[in-house]
């Protein structure tokens, strides 16, 4: 008898001990997937320095690593050697990286694209004119690509094309002289307007460029899915209002 | 063994000493090593090393500058913009080096199209060194950055073009009203006879931003900075009234002496903003500069790609504009000096910041 209390207490304990574990199992294999080793990449050159966009993003995508850039060269040579499943960029951007495809679009007001606009001191400087002209635009691809999307966005070759790699940057062309004109998109405009008191004249571009899109290396509905359901405030942080 | 040495080095032709990496091959293999052999691994090694060098159709750009993170830093902007389209050697020259013949073995190896020269004291040794191989040195662009004084250091010099190593005061302005929830419309500026181009120049810049300079120009004489200074800065707080102050890197208006005696005690006493052009004079134990405006090392390397590919597009023809404003800056905040007066959601677009 003495024996049977016994193994009978020894099996109570056996058992708390199970039940315990066999819960913290089931919890681990009903939770959501585990997204560890999951990167979603992005690059938006623009407003916000890479630093500030990975800080804003990374309590709602935890989980998975979140890494931005500020030049597409860094973009570039990470992508190809770190195999992110996802990527938010412009889509000039993934014409460029391979094997990545876009699953959505970024939109603002039902539009996917946003206009660009030439800004110029004293008289404003419409693309026709642009031959004779130096600008300075935010080179998010390299020099010569950027030269082809710029001649592209003006449907005309400027004079010269001085390219910057930050938005403040592209503020201090003008407003040092060197250049006569600047592109800028419309979002990149409102943080020039608030920075500058320039009495900044306009002229929309011939074409627009893509707000922005998430591209993704393989079919990955874990991130897609977080990035369609991103909360409104971090897509208005981003620059645009929704996906499509 | 040294004949071999002398006669690999002669083959190479790119002006390197390869005597450290005979000795550590002799000092490794410990033993007889025939000549035979030798010669196959410094072949190899050759092999090897010579990816530096111009590889066939690209142009050489040769940068010359000593050692530092800094430098390095913008050495590193300037080759990734340029490595696509030139074949870049950097030589770096220490301190102690004041020789020159590294410097001609790498010139008559690299034949480069324009040479870039980083600080003042190289820029004064390759001076003196094109001076001495006149024509073919003189003939080839030199691109100055991170000199002071860019203007007067590259003066005398023909070829010469340069990116100036202080920060534009609208740029600096600019960016502190940004961050300032206070109006910042009214600033004064004290600076000596070698600042006088760049505050007129900028006078002008910001009037179009709808900022004022006020500025005092003093003279030369150290003796008289003291009194001339207190006496400029009391005008410019009680009489202009200004917002804030800017201050040039002028190491003789911000020598020790002038900082504790006469800068600090007027302004903490008035808590006008100080927008300054180093790091170190806004850190909150010295309780003196509010905000920091500091060219950017890496951006300052786009930059001077940027200005190689216009030479090049140019056809190696210098442009009219010989001194270029830095462009690209980094900021920094002292946020203990600052707390009243900034806006903590202006403050993302502030690179760093001091609590």
């Amino acid at each position: 008898m003495q024996y049977f209390m016994y193994y009978r207490k020894k099996l109570a304990l056996i058992r708390q001990g199970l039940v315990p574990a066999a819960l913290v199992l089931l919890v681990i294999l009903l939770a959501p997937r585990n997204l560890y080793g999951q990167k979603l990449y992005i690059f938006l050159p623009g407003e916000h320095l890479a630093i500030h966009i990975e800080s804003q993003l990374g309590e709602y995508f935890s989980g998975i690593q979140i890494r931005a850039f500020s030049t597409f060269k860094d973009f570039k040579t990470i992508i190809e050697n770190e195999r992110p499943q996802g990527i938010i960029t412009k889509r000039e951007v993934v014409d460029h990286i391979k094997s990545f495809t876009v699953a959505l679009h970024a939109q603002t007001k039902g539009s996917t694209t946003e206009p660009y606009y030439i800004l110029s001191l004293g008289e404003p400087i419409q693309p026709s004119q642009i031959s004779n002209k130096t600008i300075g635009i935010m080179d998010f691809l390299g020099r010569n690509d950027m030269k082809t999307l710029t001649v592209h966005l003006l449907g005309a070759e400027p004079l010269k094309i001085s390219g910057v790699k930050k938005l403040e940057d592209l503020l201090s062309l003008i407003t040092l002289d060197m250049v006569q004109g600047i592109i800028t998109s419309a979002n990149d405009y409102n943080f020039i307007k608030r920075q500058s008191k320039l009495d900044f004249k306009e002229a929309r571009c011939k074409n627009p460029f893509s707000i922005a899109v998430y591209a993704a290396d393989s079919v990955n509905t874990e991130i897609s899915e977080r990035v369609k359901k991103m909360p409104k405030d971090l897509m208005i942080f981003l620059g645009f209002e929704g996906w499509n | 063994m040294q004949e071999i040495v002398k006669q690999f080095e002669k083959l190479l032709c790119t002006g390197i000493s390869i005597k450290p990496y005979v000795n550590i091959i002799m000092h490794n293999f410990k033993t007889k090593i025939s000549m035979a052999s030798l010669f196959h691994i410094l072949l190899l090694w050759w092999i090897q090393f010579n990816g530096v060098f111009a590889s066939d159709g690209e142009e050489s750009l040769l940068i010359f500058t000593p050692p530092g993170e800094l430098f390095t830093s913008a050495i590193t902007g300037l080759q990734e913009e340029t490595e696509d389209e030139f074949s870049v050697t950097v030589l770096e020259k220490s301190r102690d080096d004041e020789g020159d013949g590294d410097l001609k073995r790498y010139f008559a190896s690299t034949t480069p199209k324009v040479v870039v020269v980083v600080g003042n004291r190289l820029l004064k040794l390759y001076s003196k060194f094109t001076n001495e191989h006149k024509p073919d040195a003189t003939s080839i662009p030199i691109l100055s950055i991170y000199a002071l004084d860019t203007e007067r250091a590259i003066g005398h010099l023909d070829n010469a073009l340069g990116i100036s190593s202080q920060t534009p005061l609208v740029t600096a302005i600019v960016k502190f009203r940004g961050v300032a929830t206070t109006t910042i419309n009214k600033v004064g500026v004290i600076y000596r006879d070698a600042f006088e181009d760049l505050v007129i120049q900028n006078t002008k810049l910001c009037e179009r931003e709808k900022i004022t300079i006020k500025s005092i120009k003093i003279g030369n004489q150290t003796k008289n900075h003291k009194k001339e200074i207190s006496d400029a800065l009391k005008h410019l707080i009680k009489k202009e009234q200004v917002n804030a102050f800017w201050i040039p890197n002028d190491n003789v208006i911000l020598s020790s002496e002038l900082l504790g005696g006469v800068w600090m005690p007027l302004l903490k006493k008035n808590g006008v903003p100080v927008i300054v052009g180093v790091e170190v004079l806004v850190k909150p134990e010295l309780d003196f500069g509010t905000f920091a405006v500091i060219p950017d090392p890496n951006g300052t390397g786009v930059q001077a790609a940027n200005l190689i590919f216009d030479l090049k597009d140019n056809e190696w023809e210098l442009p009219d504009t010989r001194v270029h404003p830095t462009l690209s800056v980094y900021t920094v905040l002292n946020y203990r000096k600052a707390a009243k007066i900034v806006n903590k959601n202006n403050m993302k677009t502030v690179t760093k910041i001091f609590e």
